[in-house]
């Protein structure tokens, strides 16, 4: 199964957050080795509208705090997911992704500034090949999806819904719970 | 190599990354998706760089052998990937899973490379929008960055994506080969051709009809270095840059017993790199069928006599220099008689007419344009900016400003969109890093405003004071020294704030920003140019860029600009500041920029940004000590704090300083009025000045060093040269060689080009300097005593 994907948690719609903060930030947690993997750079797009943001560039996965889509958040694109199945690859993603966004809730810095929607994350499929845009793409992939997500929000009640988007966008979905959660929930 | 199966490397590199799996083997690969769709020619090159790759996964090919094939294809390393990093307080080793595999010498597999994508002439479809935008999101970080020379270009992507990246590629048509390499570069084209109101005639086929020509040609394949080329359809306007070129053609025209001939000035040499050399008048008259067979004369002149040990004297520039236009002429006459006749010289001429576009026949919008509302005045404004009127009546081409030359990967599906539906896909990136729509009626245009406004792309500004250009800079390039994209982006938003106040003087200033001396932003022809720079002071590193005014990049870039010397990066936006209210202030009428910079004269600017150039203790306001965009002390190194500030360190800094003094007094010898007679001068002032910095780095080994230049050369030749002492990490001897070649040259008389390249090499002399001082006290060399030491454990460690 898919090796490509991504993940986004989305911010709080109130998070107003000065951009620039994050770059010390995501600099102090590659010197200091903060988070799990083989961390390389930040990298700043605060230039480009609707861009990457603030980019946190490891050799296992690209995180961003970003704008895609007009939506502000965290995602997360695996590079070399780790796990046996697309399922455990999935829900590793979205552990690694929670503790990086419950790091980020938690920092001094950006205190109060930063609030990611824990209930809720789009899954995105990166392979137009194998996984394009489709219907039967979305079926192939969902009961990988319902059994990850079975695991990241244990004895909850989860939808899955593809979004409907442009059908040259990768395939999305949206894999969310009724109640919230924390990010710090979702790492542990 | 023609049957190498891609799966195997994949299942390589997969398992090297993960030795308890395996890749699943149903997956479906590009390779056999799109068979039917890329041509043979291309799909077996592509299947050959991939079983090089395996080759090379199984040590197997060498390093540097499978460095120029992987450049040769466009894919280059990036920053870091010799597997180290510095933090800010150490430089770190990175930790990648498989660290002995390496893409090149010191080059590690597993670091993130970049790709670079020719796109000839800078013509694209919304078809290869569309894949660019795919294979931006699948592989790389969603962002497309468009270069100073029309290419695209990828960051932050893994070996092991490349083989299919290319074939996705080639399935639309466009090709990496030779992006890179010694070979034939991207064929670069004014974005105005076929609809430029100035122009001779469009010269959008002929740029494309020589890339194919000479891609993948016998006799571009043996070159000591790259080679670019780039056309114009006028000569009074920058948009081709054909003077900075190793090959530049300007579409001209003759009339011969009354009937009107069209043909191309031909340029040769030219270049801006780290010593910039405007192009020689080759022909001024190129007929279209003399175009490729004299172009491929030059090609092999060029592989034949030009410099292939030494990279860093291997342009063409430099083999048009030491021959001199006169005899590099005759020789490739001569070389042109010989060749035999090839076919493919001239059966293109009559695909030339297919080149020709234009527009929708109607209006989309007739009779319906849709209301601004409050976006009026923005639009008035935009209009003012990034619209062209072309010379078609009632069509316009519109330039897109992007933001550092970078979009996103949904914003340029949704810009395919937006240009299929408003032309018949008419768009080009140009060499401002932007992207321009051609053939708009005039009635569309605010339907398209709007349409670019839903997909934030309707920023006004563009080819203006605020469209910056800038290079990759430390974000991701090797040699980069200073943080070009970070001020670039600082610039851009002090300065989109006051935007609507300039005038339209004000406007057509251009900034562009290098992150080294190589010129990769074109900082050397903007009427504002930064390129980066450092300084050690009080045994910390600074960053600083180098102010270059002067230059001018009106009519194909004809005059490059000076350093007036360095300006501490925290500082450059109150320079530039300064620069601009001074334009503003005191500018006389119509007065340009440039006119403004010859008339108020670089001394005086200099004295004005002189307050400027000071840097606060480190105690007092550390922030001096950390690029744009960065929160890293920066470092070239693992510098540390030093113990340098000894008497004789301040005799070296007392010492450069004075070099750089006589440096820039050279520079205004030359100002004004170049043939002022004061040629001779200013070349021996340039020597001057590389000897005082010889000197001053001599009072490290000697403090009594005399002011005898033969004494100086002599010294510096036996503890800075042979010792490689003086030795640049990259650029090796080449900074030294500069002075050693002006010293047993210093007799010769003085010409124009003989004065302005001494005072360019004399520039890059003094700045090696900075940096051999900068490593000398890295290596506890800060006295003679020291220094003494230092030479007996070399000569042990040669022994």
């Amino acid at each position: 199964m898919s090796n490509r994907f991504c993940v986004k948690f989305l911010a709080q719609p109130a998070t107003n957050l000065d951009e620039e903060a994050l770059i010390p930030i995501f600099h102090d947690w590659i010197r200091d080795r903060k988070i799990p993997g083989v961390l390389l750079d930040v990298v700043d797009y605060r230039h480009v509208p609707d861009g990457p943001g603030i980019m946190l560039i490891t050799h296992e996965i690209n995180y961003a705090m970003e704008h895609g889509g007009g939506e502000y958040g965290l995602s997360a694109q695996a590079k070399i997911p780790e796990g046996e199945t697309h399922g455990d690859r999935l829900v590793n993603l979205v552990q690694r992704t929670a503790q990086f966004g419950a790091l980020l809730e938690a920092d001094q810095r950006v205190s109060g500034q930063v609030k990611l929607q824990g209930n809720q994350f789009y899954y995105i499929a990166n392979d137009r090949l194998n996984y394009p845009n489709t219907d039967e793409a979305f079926a192939a992939i969902k009961a990988d999806l319902e059994t990850a997500a079975a695991t990241i929000y244990s004895g909850k009640t989860v939808t899955i819904a593809r979004v409907e988007n442009d059908p040259r966008e990768r395939l999305t979905i949206l894999v969310s719970v009724a109640d919230a959660v924390e990010m710090g929930a979702i790492a542990a | 190599m023609k049957g190498f199966d891609s799966g195997l490397l994949i299942k390589s590199l997969v398992a090297l990354a993960h030795p308890q799996k395996s890749m699943p083997s149903e997956t479906r690969t590009w390779k056999a998706a799109l068979a039917d769709q890329i041509p043979p020619h291309m799909a077996e090159e592509i299947d050959t760089f991939e079983s090089q790759m395996e080759l090379r996964v199984q040590d197997k090919l060498e390093e540097k052998v499978f460095a120029e094939l992987r450049l040769r294809r466009g894919a280059y390393g990036q920053r870091y990937d010799n597997g180290f990093r510095d933090n800010g307080r150490e430089s770190v080793e990175i930790p990648f899973p498989n660290k002995h595999l390496t893409k090149g010498p010191g080059t590690k597999w597993e670091a993130p490379g970049m790709q670079r994508i020719k796109i000839p002439y800078g013509g694209m479809t919304a078809e290869q929008m569309n894949v660019l935008a795919d294979i931006a999101e699948e592989y790389s970080d969603s962002i497309l960055h468009i270069t100073t020379r029309q290419d695209i270009q990828l960051h932050f992507l893994s070996m092991v994506d490349i083989p299919d990246m290319h074939r996705r590629l080639a399935a639309v048509g466009i090709t990496v080969r030779e992006a890179c390499g010694n070979s034939v570069r991207n064929v670069t084209a004014c974005p105005l051709a076929g609809v430029c109101r100035d122009e001779t005639f469009d010269v959008t086929g002929y740029a494309n009809e020589t890339a194919q020509y000479f891609l993948g040609h016998r006799d571009v394949q043996d070159f000591g270095r790259k080679f670019k080329v780039a056309f114009s359809g006028c000569k009074q306007h920058p948009c081709g840059l054909t003077y900075m070129h190793d090959l530049g053609l300007i579409a001209t025209e003759r009339e011969v017993d009354g009937q009107k001939q069209y043909g191309f000035e031909m340029y040769v040499g030219g270049g801006l790199g780290a010593v910039p050399h405007l192009a020689k008048l080759f022909d001024e008259f190129v007929s279209p069928e003399e175009l490729l067979p004299l172009s491929q004369a030059i090609a092999r002149v060029f592989a034949r006599l030009g410099e292939k040990q030494n990279r860093n004297k291997a342009r063409i520039k430099f083999l048009v220099a030491k021959l001199g236009i006169e005899e590099f002429r005759r020789l490739v006459i001569e070389e042109r008689a010989a060749i035999e006749a090839d076919p493919e010289w001239t059966s293109w001429l009559g695909k030339i007419p297919e080149y020709e576009e234009g527009g929708l026949p109607e209006p989309l919008t007739q009779g319906a344009a849709p209301d601004l509302g409050d976006e009026a005045a923005t639009f008035d404004y935009w209009k003012a900016t990034n619209v062209y009127a072309q010379r078609q009546a009632g069509f316009n081409a519109i330039t897109i400003a992007l933001p550092l030359g970078d979009i996103t990967a949904s914003q340029t599906r949704l810009l395919a969109d937006v240009v299929r539906r408003f032309t018949h896909d008419t768009i080009r990136t140009t060499v401002e890093q932007n992207v321009m729509i051609r053939w708009v009626h005039d009635a569309d245009l605010p339907a398209l405003f709007l349409a670019l406004k839903a997909i934030n792309l309707h920023a006004p500004g563009a080819q203006t004071i605020i469209d910056i250009a800038a290079c990759p800079g430390t974000d991701t390039c090797k040699l980069g020294i200073s943080s070009s994209r970070g001020l670039a982006g600082e610039l851009r938003r002090r300065l989109a704030h006051k935007a609507m106040q300039y005038d339209e003087a004000v406007r057509n200033i251009r900034i562009k920003v290098s992150g080294c001396f190589n010129s990769c932003s074109q900082h050397t022809v903007a009427e504002i140019g930064f390129y980066g720079s450092n300084r050690l002071l009080s045994g910390r590193r600074v960053p600083h860029f180098h102010l270059i005014l002067g230059g001018k990049w009106d009519h194909n870039a004809a005059e490059y600009g000076q350093s007036l010397g360095v300006v501490p990066s925290k500082r450059v936006p109150d320079v530039v500041e300064l620069l601009v209210d001074w334009f503003m202030r005191d500018r006389q009428g119509e007065e340009a920029f440039p006119a403004f910079v010859n008339r108020i004269g670089k001394k005086a600017i200099k004295e004005q940004v002189k307050p400027l150039t000071t840097v606060p203790a480190y105690e007092e306001d550390p922030s001096f000590y950390v690029d744009w965009a960065d929160a890293r002390e920066y470092t070239l190194g693992d510098i540390g704090i030093g113990e340098c500030a000894g008497e004789v360190v301040t005799l070296t800094d007392f010492g450069v300083a004075t070099a750089e003094s006589a440096h820039f007094d050279a520079t205004l010898l030359l100002e004004g009025d170049s043939q002022n007679g004061n040629v001779q001068q200013a070349q021996d002032k340039a020597f001057e000045s590389m000897a005082k910095a010889a000197q001053a780095l001599l009072k490290l080994q000697n403090i009594d060093i005399s002011d005898d230049p033969d004494a100086i050369v002599a010294d510096f030749r036996t503890y800075f040269y042979d010792t490689e002492l003086f030795f640049d990490p990259f650029a090796k001897g080449k900074f030294a060689s500069y002075f050693l070649k002006a010293y047993e040259s210093r007799s010769d008389t003085a010409t124009l080009d003989s004065a302005k390249q001494l005072i360019e090499e004399a520039r890059l002399f003094i700045e090696a300097s900075h940096e051999c001082y900068g490593r000398m006290a890295e290596k506890g060399i800060t006295s003679p005593v020291s220094f003494k030491k230092w030479l007996l454990d070399n000569e042990l460690a040669k022994a």
